[in-house]
């Protein structure tokens, strides 16, 4: 193997990874992204529910009171109309003006333009079947307002009328409102059965280690850019290999990113510990401790595989400007995996995601997402595992050999020829 | 006395451009030794392939008389002709950092950063980032780390670059220091009076090709008295079409000529003194520098 692939020996690898680690951890960017990002993320998923409850009057708080008029030329099926909503819906609205038996629509409409009311109802006569009505709202009410409660309402009161009409007695058609009573219980399902909430535990890998590599696969490629430009690189290749550099970069910024996932694990175990039930629900989520090992295994390889790929593309051009569309193109796969998810889901044993799940660019989520859905053959487990470690190995040793001739060119952006041709140089 | 840098025939190009042709030449140890030449001539190439950082197209490397090797390499300190240091480092971590991977433990690093730092005057710097530190004084601190694991071969690519009088004095003094201890120094110049002054030997390169090689002394005496310094007062281009001459460096009221092989300097002297009025007119051992313009230029010719 050649000088600039070499691994070996470790000591110089550990030196570098020291050195990026120790250089960052006290940095006021990663204090940051590691305590404040979480709180910052808790609050950007709570405060739209929160908010959503406050809006549709399902919290405590006071319930939202429309105000409606309802106006047509039957002004007892008026009555029996605003009669209902109070019945079916107490507090909920008030009615304003139901007994208007000539309806101005325009003057009704000017009231809902300058806000005096939130809507109004025209209801045609109840005499006549079928009654027609028409619900008129201003454009600036989120959904359809009050549309569902009105329609019952009227519905309600018009075929009580029909009733009277035709002799049956009142207490009757209460009677018939109240024929059918359904209601919707939930059952428990076993975790180990529930797919779907399995998957959770492989989204939250998936975007961990896009995290992880939009932040710190970035920061590898920089700080190979930097070293380039800097030409410490010369002065370092007197005595380390560039496999040593690259080896030491790579562990260095990736044992960042670990001590940022296990501050984020640890906060939110502390988190989950005040709420009661909220350990189970997150075993019920696919987080078991066979699931958290794999998660640690397939993480660490996934992320040593990316991040290689992006010291080589650090090591290949002279500027992040240059570099820049390169950081794209390596999340692809990446990518791929999410579309991939639904399959994997459908026909975990299809042929499509066996090989993704060997494939080392898709296989840390996608074989992951097998072990939560189903039970892979052991060997292909293996398998995909020995396929990532040897793929992050020689990313390492390829990014090696091209910051080994990459140091050597300056200033001049290569072609991609170019840098497969960096690969037979000695 | 053995050789510490040996280069055999070697050969780089880089694409279509060669950088270095067929140049050989040998180092003896605890010797200074000037690899001069102009811009673009190959220097920092050659000094690239002495340690390994460039391997030569063809031709054999061979340091402390073995062919580069890890080991060799950690005998070897290298300063580069821009900044080599992490920047955003302290100056302490930089020395350590570097000293580690020579091979020192972290306390000796520890104490040589100390140590240097102190000689340097720069002490107070210890803690502060590279980057806050002005140019002189990061020079300094790459200078202190290319000798921090106290290396038998000092390579130097354009070590006074950046630095003033005062600061490329304090360094020449460090360098005459390091040669009493018997240390094989390299460094790669265009200031041919830094030079002149330092080296025992030198090897002038042009177009990736050596001009001239040797001892200095030896060089300077084989050009023989060649060489004629004449103030005068007279007409401009005072002998600019002499056949006696084949350089002439044209001061103004002072010009230098080199003699041509063979010519007689006194038919020189009646040629002068015919065309203008002299008030000196001496026959001189050449400087360096007019070595240097002489050879490199007339290959320009």
């Amino acid at each position: 193997m050649p000088e600039g692939a070499r691994i070996i020996p470790i000591r110089n690898a550990l030196l570098f990874a020291r050195h990026e680690y120790l250089q960052r951890v006290p940095t006021l960017s990663f204090i940051f992204s590691t305590l404040v990002l979480p709180a910052i993320f808790v609050a950007i998923i709570w405060l739209p529910t929160v908010a959503a409850r406050r809006i549709s009057g399902l919290s405590t708080a006071p319930a939202r009171r429309w105000k409606i008029a309802i106006a047509g030329p039957d002004t007892a099926l008026n009555a029996d109309v605003a009669r209902a909503l109070d019945d079916k819906y107490p507090g909920e609205f008030q009615i304003a003006d139901h007994l208007a038996a000539a309806p101005s629509s325009k003057s009704l409409a000017a009231q809902v333009r300058s806000g005096q009311i939130d809507g109004y109802v025209t209801i045609s006569d109840g005499a006549r079947m079928p009654v027609t009505a028409e619900f008129t709202r201003p454009d600036s009410i989120l959904g359809d307002g009050p549309a569902t409660e009105l329609k019952y309402a009227v519905w309600l009161a018009a075929t009580e009328g029909w009733m009277t009409r035709h002799g049956l007695p009142e207490t009757s058609a209460a009677r018939i409102f109240n024929i059918v009573d359904f209601k919707t219980v939930t059952v428990k399902v076993a975790p180990s059965r529930h797919k779907e909430s399995r998957l959770a535990a492989v989204v939250v890998l998936m975007m961990v280690m896009f995290f992880s590599l939009l932040t710190y696969g970035v920061m590898v490629m920089r700080a190979v850019l930097e070293e380039k430009n800097s030409r410490v690189a010369e002065v370092l290749m007197c005595s380390t290999t560039a496999g040593e550099l690259m080896a030491g970069k790579v562990l260095g910024i990736g044992a960042l990113g670990v001590t940022q996932v296990t501050a984020w694990a640890i906060l939110g175990a502390l988190f989950a510990s005040q709420i009661p039930g909220a350990f189970s629900t997150i075993v019920a989520m696919g987080f078991g401790i066979g699931t958290l090992v794999w998660f640690v295994i397939f993480y660490v390889l996934g992320y040593l595989v990316y991040s290689a790929m992006y010291a080589a593309v650090g090591a290949a051009f002279n500027s992040s400007d240059e570099a820049q569309q390169w950081n794209f193109i390596i999340m692809l796969p990446l990518i791929a995996t999410a579309a991939l998810l639904n399959v994997a889901i459908a026909r975990p044993s299809s042929l499509l995601i066996v090989a993704g799940s060997i494939f080392p660019l898709t296989s840390p989520v996608l074989m992951y997402a097998r072990m939560a859905i189903g039970h892979p053959p052991i060997w292909q487990v293996a398998l995909s595992v020995a396929v990532l470690a040897a793929t992050a190995y020689l990313a390492i040793a390829v990014s090696a050999r091209i910051y080994r001739v990459g140091i050597l060119m300056y200033g001049k952006r290569p072609t991609v020829q170019e840098v497969i041709r960096w690969l037979h140089y000695a | 006395m053995g050789t510490t840098v040996d280069l055999d025939c070697v050969r780089k190009a880089y694409d279509s451009t060669v950088a270095v042709e067929n140049l050989s030449f040998a180092l003896n140890s605890g010797e200074v030794f000037g690899l001069l030449g102009p811009n673009g001539a190959g220097k920092t190439s050659t000094i690239r392939m002495m340690i390994g950082i460039v391997i030569p197209d063809s031709g054999a490397v061979r340091i402390f008389g073995n062919p580069i090797s890890r080991a060799a390499l950690r005998r070897v300190g290298y300063l580069p002709e821009e900044r080599g240091l992490f920047r955003r480092m302290t100056v302490r971590d930089n020395l350590m950092l570097l000293g580690e991977l020579a091979g020192l433990g972290a306390s000796d690093a520890l104490r040589r950063a100390r140590e240097w730092t102190a000689r340097l005057g720069l002490e107070e710097w210890i803690s502060r980032r590279v980057e806050e530190l002005s140019r002189g004084m990061q020079q300094k601190i790459q200078f202190a780390a290319a000798l921090i694991h106290e290396p038998d071969l000092i390579v130097l690519d354009e070590p006074f670059s950046g630095l003033d009088p005062v600061n490329a004095n304090s360094l020449k003094e460090i360098l005459l220091e390091l040669k009493r201890e018997g240390r094989t120094i390299v460094l790669s110049t265009h200031r041919m009076d830094h030079a002149e002054k330092l080296c025992d030997a030198i090897c002038l390169v042009d177009h990736g090709r050596v001009v001239v090689e040797g001892g200095l002394r030896e060089i300077k005496s084989n050009y023989g008295k060649r060489f004629v310094q004449i103030e005068y007062q007279g007409p401009p281009g005072l002998l600019a079409d002499s056949p006696l001459i084949d350089s002439r460096n044209d001061y103004g009221n002072y010009l230098e000529v080199g003699l041509k092989p063979g010519a007689d300097s006194q038919e020189l002297l009646r040629e002068v003194s015919a065309a203008a009025r002299l008030s000196r007119f001496e026959l001189m051992e050449p400087s360096l520098e007019q070595i240097f313009i002489d050879r490199v230029g007339r290959r320009d010719a």
